[in-house]
């Protein structure tokens, strides 16, 4: 029986108490943390010029610390990343080898070019370096400049890179940090703080983390830590699930962003099945998006609609497709994607109801290896949104504007296929909800961390941002009183 | 050491005609010796496959894609077992355009009842189609609440209603010198229900028959909370509206007109509740106050009528020696911490008797003195490893997905596979201190789907909840 700990990280400062144990059934996966609640005093950051600090430090300064960090998160060397693997690996529904993959490439994420190009294209590195004259119009002049803020981030737990990407966003902002650490990934966050101590523990990047698990919605914890006192902007990933518990907390003075919960799918033209030779590799790039991080990431597809037509002709082609689609999947190498010894429980109930839907569907393989699932009409499965380790819908369609107008708010990614369908339907897919569209095949290998995330841009908002003008009264005279405007009388004097 | 079985029950009757068992007394039901048990059970289940695999269209393409010809062993039925999700395999498209012929012959193909001849092109409700099915058929479709608004339908049929009247009434007979269920003839005792008396979940169905079998068509016997219907399009649109709601499709929902035409019916009984609340607290007072009933309903609707029902000044109303019966599961409502105190203050129960079983069985078995729930002899357990779906050893005590085949059916297929991990012990290495023989589930019981992983799990892939507001969003639909 393994035993985790899953220590208070209090703004440099290791806290190893064992007060409670958290977790799921397994044994395996249970974890002992302190009790938050003894810190509670500690935690927030009250005195909002404390930020001062992380002022002394320029932007390059702040890239040096973080590339630095970045080297230093080498899995070989790094004992609290090795450790956070034994334990995800057991609450994780990514297998092994592409945990494994996520956490050797964690360094990557503090590569310095990236981290500049996302400052730069997100922010504007001249908002976070100083105050930045953005207008100047007789006699009045106006500077913006992006300010860090006392935040909380409630982190999603099903990659670890999540952590990674949470920790760079903050620090290049200047804010003052605490991650609430979900249940299946208790650890992560806090390897990475615990790496940032050992190199630099007196660091003021170092000494504005902290990270904490406590269990979510708990008010004893929560009542007194949301305070507009304590806390400027809470970023919630992972929608109702966590958003419920911190709705009571919203009032003037928090600015809550969410990061909900999305699904993604996949739209292939006509063109895809024109010959034989290109259904093979529109097949194959299809398998990427469905089964890159084992279907376990919003970005993956899940409905696949497919415009093969519905007559006799176009479902034959559908389900000719749906094989090459599987075989894709089981060829799909295991450093990005993996088989699992059995599926997601509700999953696994649906799929052995599928097999007395009389001729509703064809199913090809549909056990922990994966599956697809051929509609045998244009309509989804309405299990959808429980599609995962790597069980993919494909939907024939006549006409795009069924996917289109399947499109919601909660839709993420599309991925698109072929290009030049892109800008013709791109607008569309936007005003029906769509977030980010991508040629297929690449929505999780290539995506881009300087770009908007589903629809917001997190980074804007995080920050806050403080504007200063200037109005010289010689060019601008203002003065609503009877007697003279005291500039102009001097004026008048000389 | 067993005591041999009756003459006119012996191994070879009852293997022949299983849907006897039922007629046993209590303690020789639980005193057949294990080996006999499984011959009964074996001949049993032979006789049922070979007689229905041809009439059952879904069994028999199930036998011919495991390629079962014929039912040696007990063991060769576990691939026959029907996941209890196909019995909601129809595309959900059937109820969203109302398209009940063709949801007829989805149904067709588990029943041995000949749905051909039933024109069901016409119904534009669920209400009106299970409806339809009442009038012309025997079967008495069944159906679950569904929490996505795809609704279960199992098609049970007459025959079985009777047989499930005669186990509900065979649990409150005394088993040696064990306290019975309730101290008064189950015949003399009203039932009281904390839903809807009409409708067609379980529980209605049940209450029609034991009005009718048990009752001698003596109404006041089965009295209900609401006199109304419970709708089976509410129940689906409540669930359709979350997913929607989840997909932020809210304006795609279609309601028929039918069931739009039915809103004044939804407002009364809005507006009413609490008249309604009133009428029924003062019936079942006049009526039975004092006397031994038998209270069954969700937990979350008993616990609203005891709240009431405390409000009116209403306390421990009726004798100790009352049955209580709480059906749905214990978890997952929103419930003050003392749910349980209120309802045995109000019923004056001493206990809530728990119990373990399912829409697909006749009947739910009742724990025992020794803290297990103990499997009549005419429903073969069926324990499979949760991933591989491979047989456990039928011997000794093991956890695995629970199955088993109900030999009381005829009309349907009596072999389904829950989505249950349960703890069973087959009672051959450790006999329960109560002294039934035969297998029994242990109170370890949950399902597979339930979060695994810990209760604070966040994940970035997908969709958010919603709540159940589907009155309401007809109220609204229709101004």
């Amino acid at each position: 029986m393994t035993q985790f700990k899953a220590p208070l990280i209090l703004r440099g400062e290791v806290i190893e108490d064992e007060d409670c144990e958290f977790g799921g059934r397994n044994p395996q996966t249970r974890f002992a943390t302190p009790d938050v609640g003894k810190y509670l005093d500690r935690l927030p950051l009250s005195a909002p010029s404390a930020l001062a600090d992380l002022y002394t430090l320029s932007f390059e300064q702040i890239l040096d610390f973080l590339e630095e960090l970045g080297l230093r998160l080498a899995f070989k060397q790094n004992r609290h990343l090795q450790d956070a693997l034994a334990l995800t690996i057991r609450t994780s529904g990514l297998g092994e080898q592409i945990l494994r993959n996520c956490y050797e490439n964690l360094g990557s994420v503090f590569n310095r070019k990236q981290m500049r190009e996302m400052a730069d294209v997100l922010i504007g590195i001249p908002f976070l370096e100083g105050w930045v004259n953005t207008r100047s119009d007789n006699g009045t002049q106006t500077f913006v400049r992006a300010f860090g803020a006392r935040s909380v981030h409630i982190v999603a737990g099903n990659v670890p890179t999540v952590s990674a990407i949470t920790i760079l966003r903050n620090t290049i902002t200047r804010s003052d940090m605490i991650i609430k650490t979900p249940s299946n990934d208790p650890l992560t966050a806090g390897a990475i703080a615990r790496t940032m101590i050992d190199m630099a523990p007196d660091h003021p990047i170092t000494r504005h983390l902290s990270v904490a698990y406590w269990k979510g919605g708990d008010a004893r914890i929560e009542e007194a830590l949301y305070r507009p006192s304590n806390v400027e902007k809470i970023v919630a990933w992972g929608g109702m699930a966590s958003i419920s518990h911190i709705a009571k907390y919203i009032q003037p003075g928090i600015d809550l962003i969410t990061l909900d919960p999305k699904l993604s799918s996949t739209i292939i033209g006509k063109e895809a099945f024109e010959s034989e030779e290109r259904m093979r590799e529109v097949a194959r790039r299809v398998a990427l998006d469905i089964g890159v991080y084992n279907q376990q990431a919003c970005l993956n597809a899940r409905v696949v609609y497919i415009q093969t037509g519905t007559d006799k002709r176009g479902i034959d082609a559908a389900n000719r497709f749906g094989r090459l689609v599987y075989e894709a999947i089981q060829a799909l190498p295991l450093h990005l994607s993996n088989p699992v010894s059995s599926l997601e429980p509700q999953l696994a109930e649906e799929m052995e109801g599928l097999r007395f839907a009389g001729d509703a569907y064809k199913v090809y393989g549909g056990d922990g290896r994966g599956g697809v699932i051929v509609s045998q009409t244009d309509e989804q499965v309405e299990f959808s949104p429980l599609l995962a380790n790597r069980v993919a819908n494909l939907v024939p369609v006549d006409t795009l504007e069924i996917p289109i107008r399947a499109v919601t708010a909660y839709t993420q990614t599309i991925g698109i296929y072929p290009e030049e369908l892109i800008p013709q339907i791109r607008d569309r897919l936007a005003w029906h909800g769509a977030q980010r569209l991508v040629t297929l095949g690449y929505v999780a290998t290539a995506r881009t961390i300087a770009g908007p995330q589903d629809g917001i841009e997190p980074l804007r908002r995080m920050c806050k941002w403080i504007l200063n003008e200037r109005h010289d009264p010689a060019a601008k005279p203002f003065w609503p009183w009877a007697d003279a405007a005291p500039a102009r009388e001097a004026a008048t004097a000389a | 050491m067993d005591a041999p079985l009756a003459a006119s029950m012996n191994v070879e009757t009852l293997g022949s005609f299983p849907e006897r068992l039922i007629e046993m007394d209590k303690e020789d039901m639980h005193a057949i010796p294990l080996a006999d048990q499984a011959a009964i059970q074996l001949k049993g289940a032979r006789k049922r496959f070979h007689e229905l695999r041809a009439r059952i269209p879904m069994l028999a393409r199930l036998a011919e894609e495991q390629s079962v010809t014929e039912v040696r062993t007990i063991e060769d039925l576990a691939p026959l077992l029907i996941p209890h999700s196909a019995l909601k395999s129809y595309p959900m498209s059937y109820l969203e355009k109302s398209q009940f012929g063709r949801l007829t012959q989805w149904l067709d193909g588990f029943t041995t009842h000949d749905l051909s001849g039933v024109d069901a092109n016409a119904c534009d409700s669920i209400d009106d189609w299970l409806d339809l099915l009442d009038a012309k058929t025997e079967i008495r479709v069944m159906h679950s609440t569904g929490t996505t608004g795809k609704l279960s339908f199992l098609p049970r049929g007459t025959l079985e209603m009777h047989r499930m009247v005669t186990v509900w009434a065979s649990k409150f007979r005394q088993y040696k010198d064990e306290i019975p269920l309730i101290d008064r003839p189950i015949e003399d005792t009203p039932v009281l229900y904390t839903s809807y008396r009409r409708g067609a979940m379980a529980y209605h169905r049940l209450l029609d028959y034991l009005e009718s079998d048990l009752y001698g068509g003596d109404k006041t016997k089965v009295l209900a909370s609401n006199p109304g219907r419970l709708s089976a399009d509410a129940a689906s649109i409540g669930g359709r509206l979350r997913v929607a709601e989840s997909r932020g499709e809210l304006g795609k929902i279609h309601i028929s007109p039918k069931l739009l035409a039915r809103r004044d019916q939804f407002l009364a009984d809005q507006k009413n509740a609490g008249a309604i609340a009133d009428k029924f607290l003062a019936d079942i007072a006049a009526r039975y106050r004092g006397q031994t009933v038998a209270v069954i309903g969700a937990v979350p609707t008993i616990h609203y009528i005891a709240v009431e029902g405390l409000k009116r000044g209403y306390e421990r109303l009726f004798s100790p020696r009352s049955y209580l019966q709480l059906g749905g599961g214990m978890k997952g409502h929103q419930l003050p911490d003392d749910w349980y105190d209120t309802i045995l203050r109000f019923f004056g129960a001493e206990k809530m008797v728990e119990g373990y079983g399912m829409t697909e069985l006749l009947g739910a078995a009742r724990i025992c003195p020794g803290g297990h729930f103990h499997l009549p002899p005419w429903e073969i357990p069926f324990l499979l490893d949760h991933a591989t779906g491979a047989q456990l050893p039928r011997t000794g005590t093991h956890k695995g997905r629970f199955g088993f085949y109900d030999l009381n059916t005829e009309t349907y297929w009596g072999g389904f596979l829950t989505g249950d991990e349960v703890t069973l012990s087959w009672g051959d290495d450790a006999p329960c201190t109560c002294g039934r023989v035969g297998p029994y589930v242990h109170r370890t019981l949950r399902r597979y789907a339930e979060s695994e992983g810990g209760d604070d799990k966040i994940t970035c892939a997908g969709a958010p909840d919603a709540h159940d507001k589907a009155i309401e969003f007809i109220l609204q639909a229709i101004g």
